[in-house]
């Protein structure tokens, strides 16, 4: 993905971090107020993101949580998000350790 | 390293790291690229410059990838503007709906370096094709406003300086019909000349065949008399 260049690859982590934890909160205000619809949309831009970085599961996560938004089908909004916050945590403390690495 | 087929590509896509990501495979391929998070930044992009290539994400705030592309395409000036869909594996039905909307391609999200590049170097060849299309369409014009512009005596050999410099077939009827009107009109000039130049003789031999009518008649003979006797009379 970055062709080796360490410092390309921080920046991707540090800017893939600060991202996703906008979309989290994001979610977690839709999630709560019940707007379900307004999850579609960061949900997609999570998936993406996760893929990126080969996070499948926090992807597919995202991914499924969309498809439900796009139906109007979600109906444990809040837990959803929480799985996926939960997932977040683990890739994000993996991605730590790989920018500790270099 | 800055290829031959590098061209001036637009990102639009909401998500940081996806722009990131493009935006260097991009340059490090020698592209010229621009970055716009939704579709209205976009179209304000567009607005102001020219590109070769559009890379458009679908799912995005203020104005999304159908939006932009609906927008594209009603643009006369825009219209013809290659647009690569970004899209994720499970979204090829939006893909689908996008070509029929008149995009040319798509890229599947996390995008393959090889297959990015093989479908950019496609649309770019499409988009130079088409730009060069535009220019000889543009040229055939030119010549035949010459044409017109020659019926109404009113043609400037310099409209077709552009024309007459390619080597093809319309640069040699550009070459021709340039010289045949310049051969043409300095014909004109010195027949118009020549005709001038006929009038002042006509003139010259006309009042001199007055001159002659009027010397040689009684009347005339009558006052020259009178005048050698005038003369006489007052020399004696």
């Amino acid at each position: 993905m970055t062709g080796g260049d360490r410092d390309f690859l921080v920046e991707l982590i540090d800017t893939f971090v600060t991202d996703s934890r906008a979309i989290l909160a994001a979610m977690e205000q839709a999630a709560a107020a019940g707007t379900h619809a307004e999850l579609q949309r960061p949900a997609h831009t999570l998936k993406g993101n996760a893929m990126s970085f080969g996070a499948t599961r926090l992807a597919e996560l995202s991914r499924q949580l969309e498809a439900d938004a796009r139906s109007g089908s979600v109906t444990d909004g809040p837990r959803r998000v929480r799985e996926i916050i939960d997932e977040f945590a683990i890739v994000e403390t993996a991605l730590d350790a790989e920018r500790g690495a270099g | 390293m800055a290829s031959a087929s590098a061209g001036c590509i637009l990102v639009v896509d909401d998500s940081a790291l996806n722009r990131k990501l493009l935006l260097r495979a991009l340059e490090r391929e020698g592209h010229a690229v621009e970055q716009a998070a939704d579709g209205r930044e976009a179209m304000e992009r567009l607005a102001h410059r020219s590109f070769d290539v559009i890379l458009l994400d679908l799912v995005m705030p203020e104005m999304d990838g159908y939006q932009t592309l609906a927008a594209i395409k009603a643009d006369d000036a825009l219209r013809h503007l290659p647009v690569i869909i970004i899209s994720g594996v499970d979204e090829l039905d939006s893909v689908v709906r996008c070509i029929e909307m008149g995009a040319t391609d798509y890229l599947p999200k996390p995008f393959n370096a090889a297959i990015l590049r093989a479908r950019l170097n496609a649309s770019l060849a499409g988009k130079r094709l088409r730009d060069l299309e535009i220019e000889y369409l543009e040229q055939v014009s030119r010549v035949t406003d010459a044409a017109v512009a020659l019926e109404g005596d009113a043609f400037d050999p310099a409209a077709l300086a552009g024309v007459a410099d390619r080597d093809d077939a319309l640069g040699q009827l550009a070459r021709t019909f340039s010289t045949m009107a310049t051969e043409v009109r300095a014909r004109e000039d010195r027949l118009r000349q020549q005709v001038q130049e006929l009038r002042i003789e006509i003139d010259e031999s006309r009042q001199a065949q007055k001159v002659a009518e009027i010397t040689g008649s009684d009347y005339f003979r009558d006052l020259r008399g009178r005048a050698e006797e005038l003369r006489r009379l007052r020399d004696d």
